[in-house]
């Protein structure tokens, strides 16, 4: 019936490109490449959830010059509030489930130099804490000649009924001082979302309540894993 | 080795792929002695299910010998015969701990569950050969698999044939939970909508429960022989005038309680069937409910639509106003497999049931393309289909 195949095509092309952007921004590009193989399906259910993923998207716009992006997410882990805590203290153990991390070595007490590439490129910036409440709490901050502006800030609360720990993590990264250092960081910016940061403490609760990363993979032949863990 | 891989719609093939290895430290590697085609495989091949990739390696109906455990592996070992349930869990996390395994919150890969999270609000826990969005996990239509929380999925067996115990791993706890989440007292009339193999189990699983009749609603006639076999009474869907032989049947008070063993591609009938057609052709409809509005229409009032599934996105046309207005539960779910193969074991031990009255076709996984075809035509009688490697 070429009429409903005429409808179906404009429908189609004018709603989908669009959605597809919509939820590709809201959960993050490796997850959708996941979901590609079938856009008609995908289709629809995001546009069942379009409201939801319209906000995401606002939130998680790609950054412009100047702008900040504000990563925030939450989940409980079945583990008591004490033994999170002193797993976030210690800001080496970040890189452990936080893909977007290449490493983070401990300077001090207060003071960690954060390690990032994107590309060739490599970004290096050194944070204190500013806000340390055991068990409860611990904010930091770039120092004020990081190339890159990065805050952040982990809080802990008894979840109810016995469920173990919730876990509170913003991560805000923002403008350079160097424009050498532009591009790469505006590339970062765009893949750091509140849904790779709600992944990585996926990863981190998988560590926690597992012992393991869980890797699922076809019949594609792979390497050990390293510290870090398998890439899917 | 050799696998069955998924290579677009209506299109699988049995190809060489590299052999698993362990990855965690919680994996064990089982070597295949009997695997099945499930329903679900079918929205696989339909092309139905996204984040498919050409190569996936399908199949989560299997069992077989333990060749290699991983170095954290305590109580599975080396030469165990068992059968792995369809769902990965990591038995540490607050669903697995209260025995809602499919449920598990560490399974799946962080970026396969944040496709969960857009189109699900929570993403559930991984399955073999389901798709990248469950994990992305090779599956079990092969001469091996690599088998993740090793201590914690599969079961080991002694003695029984291949063939009475492999449906531990799906369609056998699928049913009993189906039957189960019926809240089944005596005296009750349980209505089974679809007799294909999960329909078939879950007939059967009402009356071990309690059930005092069991009403099967199929149109096709081995299914509905079949499922006479289990001592349901049946009704021909294909003659038309469900609603009205249930209200029949149960002495105008309708099914106590009603299990949708159909799922997401129902077929329709009449205007609303059409309808269904119509708006999946037009994607703002992604699953045809037939069987499930059939379900909430008929049950009684304050009773239980219990739903194995499978459903995967929006459906239309969803009487709700009925179903409030008769004040029905809803249970509804992938199965916690892990839950029930113990307990059905020893049903099988004791000789309550033989799960393999339930196969029609044997092949070699070599004739899975043949097999799939079969199955989703219905051809040549055909109710399950299991292949050996």
């Amino acid at each position: 019936m070429p009429l409903i195949t005429t409808i179906q095509t404009g429908v189609k092309r004018a709603a989908g490109a669009a959605v597809m952007r919509f939820a590709v921004r809201a959960a993050g590009k490796a997850a959708m490449r996941l979901a590609l193989a079938n856009p008609a399906v995908l289709f629809v259910a995001a546009a069942g959830v379009a409201a939801v993923v319209t906000r995401q998207a606002l939130k998680n716009r790609p950054a412009q010059p100047d702008d900040d992006v504000l990563a925030r997410a939450t989940i409980t882990v079945r583990a008591p509030r004490s033994e999170v805590y002193d797993l976030w203290r210690r800001f080496d153990n970040l890189p452990r489930f936080m893909e977007h991390l290449e490493s983070i070595s401990i300077d001090d007490d207060r003071h960690a130099r954060w390690t990032v590439k994107e590309g060739p490129f490599t970004l290096r910036w050194t944070t204190e804490i500013t806000e340390d409440l055991a068990r409860e709490r611990i904010v930091w901050r770039s120092l004020p000649s990081s190339q890159v502006v990065s805050e952040g800030r982990a809080e802990f609360r008894d979840a109810p009924g016995g469920r173990g720990t919730e876990v509170h993590v913003e991560l805000r990264m923002g403008a350079l001082r160097s424009s050498a250092m532009a591009a790469p960081l505006r590339a970062l910016l765009k893949r750091f979302t509140s849904a790779q940061l709600a992944a990585e403490l996926v990863r981190m609760r998988q560590l926690m309540e597992t012992g393991e990363l869980a890797t699922g993979i076809f019949h594609k032949l792979t390497q050990r894993p390293s510290g870090r863990g398998m890439e899917n | 080795m050799r696998a069955n891989t998924w290579q677009g719609k209506h299109n699988v093939r049995v190809e060489r792929v590299p052999d698993p290895q362990i990855v965690n430290p919680h994996d064990a590697i089982v070597k295949v002695t009997l695997t099945a085609i499930c329903g679900s495989d079918l929205h696989l091949y339909n092309g139905v299910i996204p984040s498919m990739q050409k190569g996936d390696v399908l199949g989560h109906e299997f069992m077989g010998e333990v060749m290699e455990v991983g170095p954290a592996v305590q109580r599975l070992k080396v030469g165990d015969r068992v059968v792995v349930p369809f769902n990965i869990s990591c038995g540490h996390c607050y669903f697995c701990e209260r025995e809602m395994f499919s449920a598990c919150d560490n399974s799946n890969p962080a970026k396969s569950a944040g496709v969960d999270d857009v189109l699900y609000g929570h993403s559930g826990g991984a399955l073999f050969g389901y798709s990248h969005m469950y994990g992305g996990y090779a599956g079990g239509q092969a001469e091996f698999v690599r088998v993740p929380f090793a201590d914690v999925g599969p079961l080991v067996v002694n003695g029984h044939s291949d063939e009475s115990v492999l449906f531990l791993s799906d369609i056998f706890p699928t049913g009993y939970m189906a039957a189960e989440n019926c809240n089944i007292e005596r005296g009750d009339v349980v209505a089974v909508f679809g007799c294909g193999p999960v329909g078939q189990f879950a007939i059967r699983s009402a009356f071990l429960l309690g059930a005092e009749r069991v009403i099967a609603i199929d149109n096709v006639p081995e299914r509905l022989a079949m499922a006479r076999d289990g001592r349901a009474e049946t009704i021909d869907e294909g003659q038309g005038g469900v609603l009205e032989q249930l209200n029949e049947l149960t002495g105008g008070r309708g099914p106590d309680a009603c299990i949708d063993a159909v799922g997401l591609e129902a077929h329709g009938e009449g205007p609303l069937g059409t309808y269904d057609r119509v708006k999946q052709g037009l994607m703002l409809q992604t699953d045809r409910p037939t069987a499930l509005r059939w379900a909430i229409m008929a049950c009684r009032k304050g009773g239980t639509v219990s739903i194995p599934g499978v459903y995967g996105g929006l459906l239309d046309k969803f009487p709700l106003g009925a179903a409030f207005a008769k004040g029905l539960t809803f249970k509804m779910g992938q199965t916690h497999t892990h839950k029930y193969m113990r307990p059905l074991l020893a049903r099988i031990e004791k000789g309550e049931i033989d799960p393999s009255f339930v196969i029609t076709h044997r092949l070699g996984l070599d004739e899975a393309p043949t097999g799939f075809s079969t199955f989703l035509k219905k051809q040549d009688g055909c109710i399950k289909v299991v292949m050996k490697p």
